[in-house]
């Protein structure tokens, strides 16, 4: 084995996305969690009372839950030292022109306007803690769809979104719910009235710029029968030497017939601790599709669940992790079987390198309600270099007959044999070993649109030093 | 290669300095079973057959522990679920920082012959080195009725095309056992 | 002229085992040259060696192409010099497309860049020539490919490179009679219109019928010990190789 230094594209984040604007809040409340700050939060919302005495539940049952004890290593999060809101800006803009200067000049070194013009049918970009701009192509606002912050959607829509807001992820279900449901601000609320097909990809933007920022977004998703859509988001966030936290809950609901695909492509830096609970009900002959990208951040745990609580329905994750120095991606996907004849597949790959670690966390549960059911779970991992590690949690739990279950993991390196062939028609080794990550990852970045495919091989790509023999 | 036959008991831990088979049956217990491979070029395997029959219940646990460079494990683990048992299966293959070229693998197969069944599966990895290979596999699935029905079609009963389709899946293990003695035994036990 | 390839004194150990104790070749410009040997001769490893897989360790001796060392260099600026070599077990690359791929390969190995169109065209041309179908190109590299569909493919990337000195190491295994013509085809027609010298690594004479060799080595125990013409292969094909061995020892091809 030669001895080689891999490079990666994390070692140039701080110029491509790390950067950060002076701050310009309109409203900050102050450094630390308590109850005072929650109800600062809802008060600057103007929300219903029902909202703030829900936030309110949730913060008493985030101090009573005990961190978990399993997963990455979180004990260095100071809650205490996190800004819970920080409001860039008085509403959500129609037109760039009317987003405050920093804001747009962010957005712009993100590519986001000029994505937006290409291919997309509407955009959300979250500036620290709301949404500071929002479209919607036109002919698909006439066909009924809704896609706006959250925050809109409580005061406009009041009626759906009580009757789906907290309902997949109750506040209690994990320490991070809870906080989230606490603190919530911003995110996107989508729905996709009966049989409408929204064709071109809806795109939300989190961005993170404020110092030791906690960002909680939350996203109610709502496809009603026959419908499709396809939601992407993506995530960046200043270097800074102190942690941020993102915990985002994002919820959705698939009902009879509709298909939905929600995409990540998380490229946090690596301060930040990304703890998101992610899922989604879907219900007869639906079909619930993630496709879970974690490049960035410090820590992640996230696996994206799907109860298929609906005769016939089908849930999907896609889920590729990529941890370099000094990250370690706990990422992976849940999928419970409580009705007859449901259908589940997990495709998880990962690559660690220079020292990051990456776990893949799972659950199959077919429940005594889901006859018939099948799920298959596949996880590959690819170790680029000795310092670096990986696991496979997969708990499958089967409480019916008939189920039918697979899972199978490997973990490799890549071998030298396919380096020298790969070498010997005239690639650098850098070249033949980005190629042979990107083919590694191919099942799931073909998933992608064309544009994201780019985008993520571009994520991955490698560079090797002092390959000596 | 050395063939171990062991009883089935709460926990059990082996240092193998010699390549070693280690092969159990299982009815009703909870067992724990441990190999650590602490001496270079070591290679075992793990052979265990659960016959579960109703209303009892299995817990075990496979820990293959490569702590040194060059060794390898293959666990392998095969039950059979009948009406009202279970089987809680947790298999970890641990490769430590180090212990270089590594071959470690785990199967775990649960054929279902009855109703009322549970079965925890939980095939673990947790890898510190690159120069490895390791992977498991686990699948469980109820005997499909077309092999079923192609056997009676060849004027089998159920009862004993049920049996064959058993034993077949059981085979697969036996066969890897090198110890003629021990392997009789044990296909003693999966026919009882 | 200068040699395309010149082998001097080669000696190669694998697992500090000697494998090559001694190898002498020249290779001019457009020659077509054949080493045969029985299995374990030492054949593959020259083959490896020149195109400078890290398992083999050379000991001593010289390979130059065009007058330009080579053994100290990495396989990817060997590559750039224009060697290619045949791989007998080509690597399977999942996920990677063998379109995208050659694409890849074109543009490093051409300072002339193509457009997508017309590269799909050329590419499309070679793939006739090989009678291979449209559809790999969409298929992964290698990955699943009968033993026969992995030597067209190594042959499609040896057309599209355009190397200058090429070494085909059993090319020929596992090919049917008409699979042989076609490969022969290809190297021909590289050969012709891009003067490159062959070097044909194989076990058998008949697929000498369709490549003309200039000169017919013999090698054993990691050393050339018969060099001749065609003659030397209808030799071997009459006596086996350990008539064609006795014939005459050690003789070193002439200057």
């Amino acid at each position: 084995m030669k001895n080689r230094r891999l490079k990666d594209i994390r070692e140039t984040y701080a110029s491509k996305y790390g950067f950060s604007m002076p701050e310009k809040p309109i409203l900050k409340a102050k450094r630390g969690l308590s109850e005072d700050v929650v109800r600062q939060i809802s008060q600057s919302k103007g929300e219903p009372k029902w909202m703030l005495e829900y936030r309110l539940k949730a913060l008493e049952a985030f101090n009573k839950k005990p961190m978990p004890m399993w997963g990455a290593d979180l004990s260095k999060i100071d809650f205490q030292d996190i800004f819970y809101f920080v409001k860039p800006s008085d509403e959500e803009k129609r037109t760039w022109e009317d987003v405050p200067e920093e804001i747009k000049i962010t957005f712009d070194r993100l590519g986001v306007p000029q994505a937006e013009r290409e291919y997309l049918a509407g955009v959300k970009a979250q500036y620290d803690s709301e949404v500071a701009y929002s479209s919607l192509i036109s002919d698909i606002e006439d066909k009924g769809v809704i896609f706006s912050s959250t925050d809109e959607a409580l005061r406009k829509h009041p009626e759906i979104f009580k009757e789906y807001f907290g309902k997949v992820v109750p506040f209690a279900d994990n320490k991070f719910s809870a906080l989230n449901s606490a603190v919530w601000s911003g995110g996107s609320f989508v729905y996709v009235p009966k049989g409408v097909t929204v064709s071109r990809p809806l795109q939300a933007y989190f961005r993170i710029n404020a110092q030791s920022m906690g960002q909680f977004e939350r996203t109610l998703i709502i496809v009603e029968e026959g419908a499709f859509a396809h939601y992407v988001e993506g995530c960046t966030a200043p270097v800074y030497s102190s942690d941020s936290l993102h915990a985002a809950v994002v919820e959705v609901i698939v009902k009879p017939g509709a298909r939905f695909r929600y995409t990540t492509i998380q490229n946090w830096s690596d301060n930040v601790y990304n703890l998101v609970t992610k899922r989604a009900r879907v219900e007869k002959d639906a079909v619930m599709e993630w496709v879970d990208g974690n490049l960035g951040s410090k820590k992640t745990m996230k696996y994206p669940s799907c109860y298929l609580v609906g005769e016939g329905a089908k849930g999907e994750v896609l889920s590729i992790a990529y941890a370099s120095k000094g990250q370690h991606q706990d990422a992976g996907g849940k999928m419970i079987h409580a009705a007859p004849n449901t259908s589940s597949r997990i495709i998880s790959k990962s690559v660690s390198l220079r020292g990051g670690r990456t776990s893949y966390r799972g659950l199959v549960d077919i429940t005594p309600a889901a006859p018939n059911s099948k799920s298959r779970v596949e996880c590959d991992a690819l170790i680029l270099d000795p310092l670096s590690a990986t696991d496979t949690f997969p708990t499958m739990r089967i409480n019916e007959s008939s189920a039918n279950v697979e899972h199978e993991a490997t973990v490799s390196k890549i071998g030298e044999e396919k380096l020298f062939y790969l070498t010997s028609r005239g690639l650098t080794e850098s070249e033949a070993m980005s190629l042979i990550v990107s083919g590694f990852i191919e099942p799931i970045v073909k998933e992608l649109p064309m544009e994201y495919a780019v985008e993520l091989n571009r994520l991955i790509e490698l560079e090797m030093e002092g390959s000596v023999g | 290669m050395k063939t171990l036959l062991l009883k089935e008991k709460e926990n059990m831990i082996f240092f193998p300095e010699e390549d070693t088979q280690y092969v159990m049956f299982l009815r009703s217990s909870s067992t724990t079973l441990e190999v650590n491979f602490e001496k270079e070029g070591v290679s075992c395997e793990v052979l265990i057959l659960g016959k579960i029959k109703k209303g009892n219940s299995v817990v075990l646990n496979t820990i293959a522990h490569h702590l040194v460079p060059n060794t390898s494990c293959l666990t392998t683990y095969h039950a059979v679920l009948e009406d009202s048992s279970s089987s809680d299966y947790t298999g970890k293959i641990i490769i430590a920082e180090k212990a270089f070229q590594t071959t470690s693998y785990l199967n775990n197969k649960t054929l279902v012959a009855g109703e009322n069944v549970k079965n925890i599966s939980k095939p673990e990895l947790e890898i510190e080195s690159d120069d490895v290979k390791a992977s498991h596999g686990s699948s469980t699935g109820r005997i499909r009725e077309e092999d079923i029905f192609y056997l009676i079609s060849r004027g089998l009963s159920r009862k004993e095309a049920e049996e064959i389709i058993i034993e077949g899946f059981f085979e697969n293990v036996l066969s890897k056992i090198m110890d003629e003695e021990v392997r009789e035994k044990v296909r003693a036990e999966v026919k009882y | 002229m200068k040699n395309s390839l010149e082998i001097e004194n080669l000696r190669v150990t694998v697992d500090e085992k000697e494998i090559l104790t001694g190898v002498d070749l020249k290779i001019k410009p457009k020659e077509v040259h054949a080493l045969m040997g029985r299995n374990g001769s030492g054949k593959s490893t020259l083959a490896q060696t020149l195109m400078g897989n890290p398992i083999y360790k050379v000991v001593e001796g010289s390979a130059k192409i065009y007058g330009k060392e080579i053994l100290n260099l990495e396989p990817t600026e060997r590559a750039q010099l224009g060697l290619f070599l045949s791989f007998q077990y080509p690597s399977e690359i999942p996920g990677v497309r063998v379109y995208s791929y050659l694409r890849m390969l074109y543009n490093k190995s051409h300072e002339q860049k193509l457009s997508p169109k017309m590269f799909k065209e050329l590419l499309q041309e070679n793939m006739k020539l090989l009678e291979m179908d449209d559809s790999f190109a969409d298929r992964f590299l290698n990955e699943g490919f009968s033993g026969g569909e992995k030597k067209r493919m190594e042959m499609l990337q040896m057309m599209m490179l355009e190397p200058k000195v090429v070494i085909l190491d059993e090319v020929d295994s596992g090919l049917d009679i008409d699979a042989i013509k076609i490969v022969s085809k290809a190297v021909n027609n590289l050969m012709e219109r891009n003067g490159t010298s062959v070097l044909l690594i194989t076990h058998y004479s008949r697929i000498l019928n369709h490549i003309k060799p200039d000169f017919v080595h013999i090698m054993l125990d990691g050393k050339i010990i018969k060099t001749g013409g065609e003659e030397v292969a209808q030799n071997l094909e009459e006596y086996g190789y350990s008539q064609a061995e006795l014939v005459s020892p050690t003789v070193k091809d002439e200057e």
